[in-house]
């Protein structure tokens, strides 16, 4: 049997047809006509008891599930409530006009936390810099600013080899981007430091033991002592096993994790090869870091803001650092 | 097999540790070797690309007295970004 649409008057196939309280329609017709029913009727309806929404959707049936022959108007609570507790008035009407209402338990909706913002103020250009955003060597994509150390009386930034020197393929006063040249850093307009110092990196069988560079800051207002969400460092600690740490970075921001491995001789693969490092520190869980948050300072997650690693390499699973006094030793600075 | 508490101390491990790193890092598919555990419970740990049932045949349990533990990391990366 072939029906005419209750909207439109032309003939609907029966695959076609949409079922809308005791009438049928063609999807789009159905669709609008609804729509401007809702139109009509979704401020009274707001204003009942824990009503956050009302949209047009697949009516819903305990045993099918959405059934995709009728629509009707869903009213979206944040808490359903038995018909007793609530006054006459307060009820959701069955039917609006001949359109039959569905009241679907949404829970409260809320803004996801704005984690894309808080990745971008990292990404972005910030003056004065703090440690966790975005900083790399011209020539590379880009990865974290660590924190200021000191070397007799000047502030330089700390980072790996990797973000600061390119895998050692850099010269002394190189221009240091912040943002990093892949979050559209720009030279010379985004140039906030000079390379200082690296310890080149070997590749191969010969032993490694931290890739760590400093880069001097073209003046000491563009940078901060801050760490972006944690705060001013305040001194080293030693980094032992089952220790809670927090790192802020570039790419995944503030995240927890512990120290699983401590005195770890490990192969990291970096662009030009592989190289083997020892007394590294390893920590779980995997998503405690991600590609660009190279040059993370490690903290102890007690509050007491003291530095343990050095982030610079990780797999899907571990997160790899060099401890702090080490990197500190080898380039010859201390904290301020 | 319950699996005996280490009671050995880190000290100790890294020792072990040292004495046999050559002959793990000659294994096919090792990626590290490190201290895990706690202080005065620790054992060797051996990062690995992926667990195989060969890995499981040349890594033996225990070495020296000190438990070995495969963990399997995949290959360890540089994090710049890429």
């Amino acid at each position: 049997m072939t029906r005419k649409c209750e909207y439109c008057s032309s003939t609907i196939s029966d695959s076609e047809e949409i079922k809308v309280g005791n009438s049928y329609y063609h999807l789009s017709c159905a669709i609008s006509y609804i729509n401007k029913l809702k139109k009509q009727n979704q401020n009274f309806l707001l204003k009942l008891p824990n009503v956050i929404g009302i949209g047009i959707g697949w009516r819903h049936n305990k045993r099918l599930g959405f059934d995709k022959k009728e629509i009707c108007i869903v009213v979206n609570v944040n808490k359903k409530v038995p018909e007793a507790q609530l006054l006459s008035n307060q009820l959701i009407p069955k039917w609006i006009n001949d359109v039959k209402t569905d009241v679907l338990e949404t829970f409260e909706i809320v803004a996801p936390r704005p984690i894309e913002e808080a990745v971008d103020l990292r990404k972005g250009r910030m003056r004065p810099a703090k440690g966790g955003v975005s900083i790399g060597h011209i020539k590379i994509t880009a990865g974290t600013l660590g924190c200021l150390v000191r070397k007799e009386k000047e502030s330089l930034i700390l980072s790996n080899n990797h973000v600061l020197a390119n895998e050692n393929d850099a010269n002394h006063e190189d221009p240091i981007l912040q943002p990093g040249p892949i979050d559209g850093g720009k030279d010379p307009e985004d140039r906030i430091a000079y390379l200082e110092n690296f310890i080149p990196i070997h590749f191969g069988y010969n032993m490694n033991y931290v890739d760590a560079a400093v880069a001097k800051p073209i003046s000491e207002d563009l940078v901060s002592n801050e760490v972006l969400e944690i705060g001013k460092p305040t001194g080293v600690i030693e980094p032992t096993l089952g220790l809670k740490v927090i790192k802020s970075g570039r790419t995944t921001g503030l995240t927890h994790g512990e120290i699983v491995q401590v005195a770890t001789t490990q192969r990291v693969r970096y662009r030009k090869g592989v190289a083997l490092f020892d007394d590294q520190i390893v920590i779980h869980p995997g998503s405690f870091s991600k590609g660009g948050d190279s040059g993370s300072a490690i903290f102890v997650d007690d509050n007491t803001r003291r530095i343990c690693g050095l982030l610079f390499a990780g797999s899907a699973r571990v997160t790899v650092a060099n401890p702090i006094s080490n990197v500190l030793n080898t380039l010859g600075v201390s904290l301020p | 097999m319950a699996k005996k508490k280490s009671t050995a101390t880190l000290r100790e491990a890294i020792k072990v540790k040292k004495k046999y790193l050559q002959q793990f890092l000659n294994i096919p598919g090792v990626v590290g070797i490190g201290i895990g555990g706690r202080e005065n419970s620790a054992k060797i740990v051996v990062n690995v690309i992926k667990i195989t049932d060969e890995i499981k045949r040349k890594i033996p349990k225990e070495i020296d007295g000190i438990p070995v533990e495969i963990i399997e990391t995949g290959v360890v990366r540089a994090l710049g970004d890429t």
